[in-house]
Parts: C-alpha cells; structure tokens; sequence
C-alpha cells in the first residue's frame, strides 16, 4: 500500500509518496517515484506485481521520451494491456492499481491513469492516490484556494511533508518512512536529499507547534 | 588550530544537551554574534524556520553513526535532546583543548541561554538579532 501526492506550485509541481513497500507479511523501503525520462516522473499505488508488470511495460515503451501530452494515449493502452494480462494470470480476481505521471513543461502537467486505463488530467489542483486518500483530500481541503499560485516550491515541499507525515501518522498499516519529494521545474527535476528532508521534519514540528499556540492563544 | 564543525556541535553538547532546532539556532547564534565571521564555520540560508545550515543535519547524522552523540529512540526525534556519549564527552574535550577559554565560554553561554527558550522563544529572539534570516519564515507573523 502506499500514499501519493502530487500538486502544482507557483514555480513548479511538486510529487511527494511515502516509501514503505509491503510483501506479504515483510516490510521494507524503496522508491515509489521513478523516472519515464528526463522530464517526467510516475508512480504508482496498488498491487506490487502489477505495478512492476506496468514498469517493464513503461522501459520498453520506445516512445517514452516524448512529453506526455504526446504519450497519454500510449500510456493509457500499455497500462491497460498490463492490467488484462495480470488478471488473466491471477485467474481474474480483483486487482487494486492507480498511475500517475507528472512533468512540468511551460505548464504542470499531472495524468491519471485509471486501472481500466482511463487518462485524464488533473488541472489546479492536488491528486492522491493510495491508502488513506481521502483522509489526505481532507487535511488539503483548507489549501484548496492556494493552488497553485500561492504556494511556492519550499512552502509546497513542506505542505507535501506535513501531510504524508501525518497520514503516516494516523494510518495503521500499509504506509511508512522514509518520506519521498521531487520537485519538478521548468529547468530540472530535483530529488529532495537527506538533510532537505530532515530540514522539513523540523519545519513541520515547528509550524504543528504553532498551530497549538495559535489554537491554545498562549503567548509562549 | 581551529574548530571544525563537528567540534562546535560537541563543545555546545557538553553545555547541555539540545535537541536539532536548539543546536540549529545556538550553532546560528554563535555565527551571528562573533560577527558573521568564523572560518570554515556552517553556511547559513534564510529558510522556512529561520537560519538553517543544511550541512548540520549531516554532521549530527555522523556524530551519531561515530558514537559521539546519542538521542533516545522518540517517534517524533526533532523532540528529542541529543545527549554526548562518553566517546562524545572525551572527543568534546580534545576539541575545547583547540579552543580559547574566551571561545568555550562564548559557546556554554550560547548554548546554555538557547537552552532555557522555548521553541517560539527561541526564534522571536533569533528573528529579533538577526531580521534578514527571518524573511522566509512562516512563524514572523506569530512571532510579533
């Protein structure tokens, strides 16, 4: 299971997941972001097996390199053609799966694919996908009229933060650390590192604190 | 001989234990108020919170892997004070030997005034000292 986000910033667009990646009863961590090319990101929430299936399907894609106003249709087929083969394979018992693909070209671009390979894009606003969705749309509910041009890229990469913080938070299963953020602009994709992240942890604890204070009307 | 980074974390850590945002801004504070001018010190930037020096989250990250600094295991660790381990306390005594006694006062009052704020105390007082590091904070509104 996994939580995914996604939403546009002044300067950019901002993709955010969680890394925790569970196999039967294991738990570990990898990267749930990955790249289609030098513009695009995409990931995924669902089944691990399909998603991988949906990987292969995306390396071998030789049009992948085209922007994803090109690609949408491309996607969407491949997605769907992995989706039918997996259930054939797994005698066509329900299967969870949900896809998006980000860029930023002059515009954020953020595509959703369905499981049945429906693409539509998501406009001047978040996306979420994965465990614990609506329990996110509700704590970016008071965001809504800040999109996009409101938030710049640091104050989004806290927002992107504080949230999946707290979903991991709340979530008893199925999501965990360490918390994934790319930041997408008209120049380059950028990985958040280490010590961007631990900056943000703090900025988080620091903006709940003050939330306190605010709500407790303590001088202090 | 000078100070290198990691000796400023220890020095202020055998003053009293803090957690990263009391060290963040004690290592700040010791910045601003020699003058903006120690060598080979943390680069600071305006951020979110206030100064931040990116390069001390990896040096409290190797103090920890080394031995030097331990914090108890919290879910929540930006909470939590780091604590010197003995390791920590023999490598902080190497470091004050590179230091002047004038330095090693500076850096225990620093540390030990960062110590008795509160969070939002803390940054009112460094937004108070130090205005230009304030311009990309969320908490300046707060603060007034």
């Amino acid at each position: 299971m996994t939580i995914i986000l996604s939403f546009p910033v002044k300067d950019g667009l901002l993709i955010a997941s969680d890394s925790q990646i569970t196999s039967g009863i294991v738990r570990t961590t990898g990267k749930k972001i990955k790249k289609l090319n030098d513009r695009c990101l995409w990931s995924a929430s669902g089944e691990l097996a399909l998603i991988q299936r949906v990987e292969e399907g995306l390396t071998a894609l030789s049009t992948a390199n085209q922007p994803l106003s090109v690609l949408r249709d491309n996607l969407s087929k491949k997605i769907r053609d992995c989706v039918v083969a997996f259930l054939n394979l797994v005698g066509g018992r329900p299967i969870t799966g949900d896809f998006v693909f980000v860029e930023y070209t002059d515009k954020p671009n953020i595509l959703h694919v369905t499981l049945d390979g429906t693409p539509e894009w998501i406009v001047g606003r978040p996306f979420v996908s994965g465990i614990g969705d609506v329990f996110t749309y509700a704590l970016l509910r008071k965001y809504q009229g800040l999109f996009p041009d409101k938030i710049d890229m640091q104050k989004g990469s806290l927002l992107a933060f504080k949230v999946i913080e707290e979903v991991i938070d709340v979530v008893s299963v199925g999501v965990g650390p360490p918390i994934d953020i790319w930041q997408l602009t008209a120049n380059e994709i950028k990985n958040m590192d280490e010590t961007e992240i631990t900056a943000l942890e703090d900025a988080s604890h620091g903006l709940r604190e003050t939330e306190l204070k605010l709500f407790l009307g303590n001088s202090n | 001989m000078s100070l290198m980074k990691k000796d400023w974390i220890l020095l202020a850590l055998r003053q009293t234990p803090l957690d990263r945002i009391h060290i963040m801004k004690t290592l700040f504070l010791i910045w601003h108020r020699s003058g903006r001018k120690l060598r080979d010190y943390f680069e600071f930037v305006p951020y979110l919170y206030g100064p931040c020096s990116f390069e001390v989250y990896s040096v409290l990250e190797n103090l920890q892997a080394n031995g030097y600094i331990v914090q108890p295991p919290h879910p929540m660790p930006q909470w939590v004070n780091y604590y010197l381990t003995d390791v920590g306390k023999r490598e902080a005594k190497e470091a004050s030997k590179r230091a002047s006694p004038e330095t090693l006062r500076f850096i225990e009052t620093v540390a030990g005034e960062a110590s008795q704020l509160r969070f939002h105390e803390l940054l009112r007082k460094v937004y108070a000292e130090a205005p230009d590091f304030a311009v990309n904070s969320m908490f300046r509104g707060v603060m007034k």
